[in-house]
């Protein structure tokens, strides 16, 4: 899987958490998923469990704090799908 | 905490005398079953289990009023540990000096709510040890007064799923709490305000773990919520 259809899962995952369409339209792998995204941060544990359902991966608590931007859950997805 | 407790339960005599005097006489507030649900609770603490109280949310004066509603001043005076804590956002309390004190003296622990991580974390910490030590605490799932009058599920947050599993046997007090005229977010009830009261205790049900099981234990409170908010709109609809 290369990173552009990683992306395109991570942002359908994103898609109806983002209350910032035009970004999330705009978005790239520096895309910031609270600050540029609008995401609300109670909704990141739901965005997360999404990210291990598709991937059929498992993402602990200190992997998941680590996941700021796309291109940090593209780089963890990456990572745990080998 | 533990020096705010002593010092709360001092000042507790006066302070809850205020409350009550403010909202009994001045307000003149009004609680359905009242005695039933005194009952209720004092029957909950007795099994001597971690408790969360988990309501809706949409007066600034919620907690207060279901500190009222569980128990009468003479109830707390001896039983101060099951004055349930609560966690009020730091940026409605911060702009006084009298709230700091009265919030401070009233078992609240602020939260900032755009804080760091770490920060967030330290208040879970701060919570779970206080429900090891069975003391109750009251957790608003929507994390904020609802502006629709209906219940916030896009906003909630697993908070009190997390304490849920976390510790082991915490059952959950979820209690549906709201003015018969509340039809959005306020201050305050308005004057002779006369509250529906409905409530009901679980113990967290999960097949999953982490965060996962945060999810569904606080999707089950939700559920019960929504069932107690349906209620109440066919009883004043």
């Amino acid at each position: 899987m290369d990173n552009q259809e990683i992306m395109q899962k991570v942002l359908k995952i994103l898609g109806p958490y983002a209350k910032n369409k035009e970004a999330l339209n705009n978005a790239n792998e520096t895309t910031n998923i609270l600050k540029d995204l609008e995401v609300n941060s109670s909704r990141l544990v739901d965005i997360i469990l999404a990210l291990e359902d598709e991937f059929d991966i498992e993402i602990d608590d200190s992997e998941a704090d680590k996941v700021q931007t796309v291109g940090a859950a593209i780089e963890l997805i990456k990572k745990k799908v080998g | 905490m533990q020096v705010q407790k002593v010092l709360g339960n001092i000042a507790f005599f006066i302070l809850g005398n205020l409350v009550v005097f403010y909202f009994k006489y001045i307000k003149k507030y009004k609680i359905n079953q009242i005695k039933e649900l005194r009952k209720f609770y004092k029957n909950i603490i007795k099994k001597n289990k971690p408790l969360l109280i988990c309501p809706n949310h949409l007066t600034m004066v919620d907690s207060a009023l279901i500190q009222w509603a569980l128990g009468s001043i003479w109830f707390y005076l001896f039983r101060f540990d099951k004055f349930p804590w609560n966690i009020p956002a730091k940026e409605n309390v911060e702009k006084s000096v009298l709230f700091r004190i009265i919030t401070y003296l009233t078992k609240c622990i602020l939260i900032d709510r755009n804080g760091s991580k770490e920060h967030k974390d330290r208040i879970v910490q701060e919570l779970a040890y206080l429900l090891t030590k069975k003391e109750p605490i009251c957790i608003f799932i929507e994390g904020t007064r609802s502006p629709t009058g209906k219940l916030l599920e896009e906003q909630i947050n697993y908070g009190a799923g997390q304490l849920a599993y976390d510790i082991p046997e915490t059952e959950i007090l979820i209690i549906y709490f709201r003015g018969k005229n509340q039809t959005q977010k306020s201050d305050f009830p308005k004057k002779n305000e006369e509250f529906f009261v409905r409530y009901n205790l679980i113990k967290p049900q999960y097949h999953s773990k982490g965060f996962r099981a945060h999810r569904e234990i606080t999707l089950q409170i939700l559920q019960e919520l929504k069932n107690f908010e349906n209620e109440y709109f066919s009883f004043y609809k």
